[in-house]
């Protein structure tokens, strides 16, 4: 089991027109282009833009994608709505936080909260918050400490749903 | 979960591994694809030309390097000013000759830009105009 990419990165730049509506033009790029030079250009082409579109250019994105080759198998009655939602500390003193989904059982306590010290948590922990790792909060601080974690339950929505649902 | 925007996309991808085998033991659930995504806004973005809708496109057309299939590019909210002015197609057919239209095919190809299965773009081949709703 691995992670493959795909083909090409894609640079999406954003518009949004005279009554509010939002589009977009997609541009594949090869996949082994940095980031830097990706985001250059595409500082490049919106800057042609203008020219040819009477919408307004409110930002573009790069996306890196990646596929699981081999997926595992699911276990038996994992829902992706049976979360566990870690909260996390960052060094200007705000949080960030993010869910794990089909959060298994074996790593929560009776009464719901996350087992700090399950060795499988420590671990996951230490991959956040290690000297050198990068995970950061939307602001780009980096995360420091687990300040706490917790299973949450959510409503199934529609993107969640198999086909057909 | 972010990551700083300055991250090289080889060292989020170091990260993105390593949380992945972090996090298989910790789910029922199987993995099936990740993404890293650098986003930037637009500060303050201009005002739209009055008018102006993202269903009015114009679609381009390019041709790859090993004759595989094209690469499509779209622009929503096309101005008028790159059609043809007369003749069959006026107002419908990209002006490939116009100066603006060729700054952006030249911007895409420096890029290179690709069609989905990473055949880089070559050259213009034809534009038109379409209307999505």
């Amino acid at each position: 089991m691995a992670l493959v990419n795909k083909p090409t990165a894609s640079l999406k730049i954003s518009y949004r027109d005279a009554s509010g509506s939002n589009g977009s033009t997609l541009i594949h790029v090869p996949f082994a282009t940095s980031a830097t030079v990706a985001l250059a250009a595409g500082v490049a082409i919106a800057d042609t833009l203008p020219a040819l579109t009477g919408c307004a250019i409110t930002g573009f994105s790069l996306t890196y994608d990646y596929v699981e080759d081999a997926p595992a198998t699911p276990v038996a009655g994992s829902r992706v709505e049976d979360k566990g939602v870690f909260t996390w500390l960052c060094a200007n003193g705000l949080t960030t936080s993010f869910s794990i989904p089909g959060i298994l059982d074996s790593v929560l306590l009776p009464d719901g909260r996350v087992d700090p010290a399950n060795a499988d948590i420590v671990i996951m922990q230490a991959v956040v918050e290690d000297v050198g790792a990068i995970y950061a909060s939307i602001s780009g601080s980096d995360i420091v400490s687990l300040s706490e974690a917790y299973q949450r339950f959510s409503g199934t929505t529609k993107r969640q749903a198999p086909p057909h649902r | 979960m972010h990551i700083p925007v300055d991250t090289t996309e080889t060292a989020a991808f170091v990260a993105l591994d390593a949380i992945r085998a972090a996090v298989a033991s910790l789910t029922g659930c199987a993995l099936v694809r990740a993404r890293i995504t650098y986003k930037m806004r637009v500060e303050t973005p201009a005002m739209p030309d009055v008018g102006a809708s993202i269903k009015r496109r114009a679609v381009f057309f390019l041709s790859t390097s090993d004759d595989g299939p094209l690469a499509l590019v779209e622009i929503p909210g096309v101005s008028d000013s790159i059609f043809i002015s007369d003749g069959c197609g006026a107002g419908q057919v990209v002006d490939t000759l116009n100066l603006d239209v060729a700054a952006f095919v030249a911007a895409l190809l420096d890029l290179p830009a690709t069609n989905p299965f990473g055949d880089e773009a070559t050259e213009l081949m034809s534009g038109n105009l379409q209307s999505r709703v």
